[in-house]
């Protein structure tokens, strides 16, 4: 992360990672729908474990956001970084509840997949490996937009 | 916004639906497990115990160190917000992999019993 105190760059970042892991697994279900094409539990899996990966997202932000928002309060308005409109500013204590509730739902919904209806453990695991796959594709951005970067200043 | 929100409850009334639905791989109750089973159910435990203090301690250094970058600069908050949340992300798929693999092994049991 570059310096500087512009809360839209990080915004834009998550924003990035979200349609990444969501292009990432959507490719994954589609690659497993085509290779197997009798077995749809695997693709469901893969879309299963993109779902509690997306739940888990929601939890944690949703709880940063609010906690972020406590702390600005002790901040001056000038210092303050603009939370995004759809943060829950306004429903802080909401926030708190998805943080502090998010093991539950995730726990509740790996069980009803994997023991009820039956998805693919595996191909869940490979869906929750998405947003690992969206890092290392921004990793990848972020190295090529620096070495273009570097190679324009030395021209 | 809406969208997101029905796309939730859509979710959630799937599980609730799923958790309602009756066991579809039940099998008789055969023989009592044996000792590999027995074994593999306590080191699912012991694997989502230790996963979710590492988890614990790794997101509580995350959460640290950023409320302590957010004091000492606070105008930097929201850059520090989005690596926050990305570090915190990629720490809690390594404790959902734990327990999904604790899942199969308590449900799914791949070594028989």
């Amino acid at each position: 992360m570059s310096g500087g105190a512009d809360p839209s760059s990080s915004e834009a970042l998550l924003a990035r990672l979200r349609r990444d892991t969501v292009w990432a697994g959507l490719a994954l279900a589609a690659a497993a729908l085509g290779l197997w094409p009798g077995q749809p539990a695997r693709a469901a899996g893969v879309l299963g474990g993109l779902a509690l990966i997306g739940l888990s997202y929601a939890g944690l932000r949703a709880g940063v956001d609010a906690a972020l928002g406590l702390r600005m309060g002790a901040v001056s308005p000038a210092e303050r970084p603009e939370i995004p409109a759809d943060s829950p500013a306004s429903g802080r204590s909401l926030g708190f509840v998805k943080f502090f509730t998010r093991h539950a739902i995730l726990a509740l919904g790996a069980y009803v997949m994997i023991a009820r209806f039956e998805l693919h453990p595996v191909a869940m695991l490979v869906g929750v490996t998405t947003p690992a796959i969206a890092a290392g594709i921004e990793f990848v951005r972020i190295v090529r937009a620096r070495r273009t970067g570097s190679q324009s200043r030395s021209l | 916004m809406s969208t997101r929100r029905s796309f939730l409850s859509a979710f959630l009334m799937l599980l609730v639906a799923g958790l309602l639905s009756p066991v579809y791989a039940q099998e008789a109750a055969g023989a009592t497990g044996t000792a590999l089973v027995q074994w593999s159910i306590i080191t699912a435990g012991f694997a989502l115990a230790i996963a979710a203090a590492g988890g614990a301690l790794g997101q509580g250094r995350a959460v640290s160190s950023a409320t302590e970058a957010i004091a000492r600069n606070p105008g930097a908050a929201g850059e520090i917000r989005g690596a926050l949340i990305l570090g915190l992300v990629l720490i809690e798929s390594l404790v959902i992999y734990v327990l999904l693999i604790s899942l199969i092994l308590f449900f799914l049991k791949p070594f028989g019993g």
